[in-house]
């Protein structure tokens, strides 16, 4: 249900936000956080408390959810507002507080369905730390491709895209303001040969990738949907991947621990990790137990999973994140040693109380539950 | 549970003195801690990342409870490594009948009792793996060591039906056929032809759980060569001294 003069909407959690965004723009309404991709539920967008390209300004998805209702694993539901605490349990809690059945959104109003974005190159990482720091405040979004295959004085080098909602009056008055210009649409045939994301055809593309972006360029108009989502017009993009597939590694480095960053960049590129998304943004405040975002300096990259070598080179990143006060996102993670979750994550074991009160029992369970166990189990 | 990069967290090892499982077990190490229970009649030394437990093939009264306990104290096993097995004396088991059973009741009916609880847990978790190291003896028995063979036919066709019927539970099973294997199990014999050392076979392990085998010989060339033995007539297979 859209309340269009509130700027709020109650809905089911198992609404996609490709479908909300759809249905919000005629009417001048948007979400306040949205990830790199609409093909998620607002339920798992709570669940991981996920954040966008605009956390240093507006924080992550739950700072924006009004309230919630939720089946708690003894079968009640709860109707749950950000006093309680198993609001904030259940916010990044990784579903394992219960079900999230309905829930009320704050949304924000938006004259048009574009961006105005600043492109910008930047030479190597301290340019581009720089570059983020300086004027952040003037741009809602902001974000860098890097090139982790960089090496030396590139280092780091990278592609900063930053931008702010389009107003009526940055459009040309021919453009219907709030409709999405039609998404291009590709898809990935099945056919698509392993081993295609390696070094080479890596180096290949992030140098390409570089030349190709504007030096600096201002002001140019992207519709909400290329800025936001780039990879939702390439249908079953993962394929690239081969059959073995691709993980992602996100962490966030704590602000004043640009070091551990500058050591995790060194160690990946020279370890020829083909890395063919990294994409590096800086957070805002910190919320709930154990939501992921922290003001720091967030990293995502996207690796093939057979890559040789990998599991002890992401091991001993793990460590490097640890050491600086920094984490690994949950939401992404298939293979963090266990031992290192109560550092990264310190008010775990408040969560953990509130976890095991609402699951006395144990019925929730999942395969991150178990392979790092995050729930008490039972006595 | 495994993880991301294919690294497995708990490793039971049924025969915890088992040189083909040690080696193993430091290659799957190079990629991620692994916790191992190592479980057998002989203590072994324990550390951070190593539990002992005891173990007994031929005690089967022991298995379900022994099973439960592992399961129960270190949660999801998420490989499990059946390296149980004697040679046999294969001049006494010919005369001595006890001595021959007791070579099938540890090579395969042990392992049957104890993998079939196991199977269960991993059933229920609903994920794993069981490395059954079966032998090209299971291929076909010759005359030099049929009581061995038959241990290992016995225990090789039960861990082709045994993944068989787990497939669509996430659970899978990969039989090993090593030929001679330089251990001390088989010290002091002479060296049969395409003789490898527990390093090799472990990799070749290592390279099966990665692809997803269901079955491997080691070396590779045995599965051509054993395809031409099958075939042979009695009259010259029997004279096969090796």
């Amino acid at each position: 249900m859209i309340d269009a003069e509130r700027a709020r909407v109650t809905l089911g959690a198992g609404v996609s936000l490709d479908s909300l965004v759809d249905r919000l723009l005629p009417h001048g309404l948007f979400v306040r956080v949205s990830p790199g991709t609409r093909y998620v539920s607002v339920g798992g967008a709570i669940a991981a408390d996920i954040h966008g390209k605009n956390h240093h300004v507006d924080g992550a998805f739950c700072k924006h959810v009004d309230s919630l209702d939720l089946l708690t694993p003894t079968g009640d539901v709860l109707t749950v507002a950000k006093d309680s605490d198993v609001f904030w349990a259940t916010a990044g809690g990784m579903g394992l507080t219960g079900v999230v059945l309905r829930a009320t959104l704050d949304l924000e109003r938006v004259e048009t369905a574009w961006m105005v974005v600043d492109t910008e190159r930047a030479s190597n990482l301290d340019d581009a730390l720089a570059r983020f720091v300086d004027r952040d405040d003037a741009y809602r979004f902001s974000v860098a491709w890097i090139d982790c295959l960089a090496r030396g004085r590139n280092l780091g080098r990278s592609v900063l895209m930053r931008g702010n909602h389009a107003r009526r009056a940055d459009l040309p008055s021919s453009t219907p303001p709030l409709v999405s210009p039609p998404r291009l649409k590709l898809r990935t045939p099945p056919w698509v040969p392993g081993g295609l994301v390696n070094r080479w055809s890596i180096t290949a593309f992030n140098e390409a990738y570089y030349r190709r972006a504007p030096r600096d360029k201002r002001g140019r108009l992207e519709s909400l949907d290329r800025y936001l989502y780039p990879l939702d017009s390439i249908s079953d993009w993962n394929r690239l991947y081969g059959r073995q597939g691709f993980l992602q590694y996100q962490f966030v480095v704590p602000i004043g621990e640009e070091d551990a960053l500058r050591a995790i960049l060194e160690r990946v590129s020279s370890a020829g990790c083909p890395a063919f998304l990294a994409v590096l943004k800086r957070f805002g405040a910190e919320q709930g137990l154990i939501s992921f975002p922290m003001p720091g300096w967030t990293l995502a990259l996207d690796v093939p999973a057979a890559l040789p070598g990998l599991g002890p080179l992401l091991d001993a990143l793990d460590l490097i994140v640890a050491e600086s006060g920094g984490r690994v996102y949950l939401a992404k993670d298939s293979r963090l040693r266990p031992e290192l979750l109560e550092q990264m994550y310190p008010k775990l074991d408040e969560w953990r109380e509130i976890q095991a009160r609402l699951d006395p029992e144990g019925r929730m369970q999942s395969d991150l539950a178990r392979r790092l166990s995050l729930v008490r189990r039972p006595a | 549970m495994r993880t991301g990069v294919g690294g497995f967290q708990t490793v039971l090892v049924l025969g915890g003195g088992s040189e083909i499982a040690a080696a193993l077990l430091d290659r799957l190490r190079r990629d991620g801690r692994v916790t191992a229970i190592l479980a057998g009649r002989s203590p072994v030394a324990e550390s951070a990342d190593t539990v002992f437990v005891p173990f007994d093939a031929l005690d089967r009264a022991s298995h379900p409870a022994f099973v439960e306990d592992v399961f129960s104290r270190h949660g999801d096993i998420d490989l499990v490594v059946a390296a149980v097995g004697v040679l046999g004396d294969q001049e006494r088991d010919e005369v001595d009948a006890g001595s021959a059973v007791a070579v099938i009741e540890t090579n395969f009916v042990g392992l049957v009792s104890v993998l079939i609880p196991i199977a269960e847990r991993m059933r229920r978790q609903g994920h794993g793996t069981i490395v059954v190291l079966s032998s090209v003896a299971a291929e076909r028995p010759r005359r030099a060591n049929f009581v061995y063979g038959a241990s290992k036919a016995g225990l090789d066709a039960f861990a082709q039906g045994l993944g068989d019927a787990l497939v669509g539970a996430g659970v899978h099973v990969l039989v090993v056929r090593p030929g001679f294997v330089r251990t001390k199990m088989t010290a002091g014999r002479a060296a049969a032809p395409f003789a490898v050392t527990p390093d090799a076979v472990a990799d070749a392990i290592a390279g099966g759980l990665r692809s997803g085998a269901h079955t491997i010989w080691v070396p590779p060339v045995l599965r051509g060569v054993m395809a031409v033995m099958r075939h042979l007539p009695r009259s010259i297979f029997r004279m096969i001294r090796a």
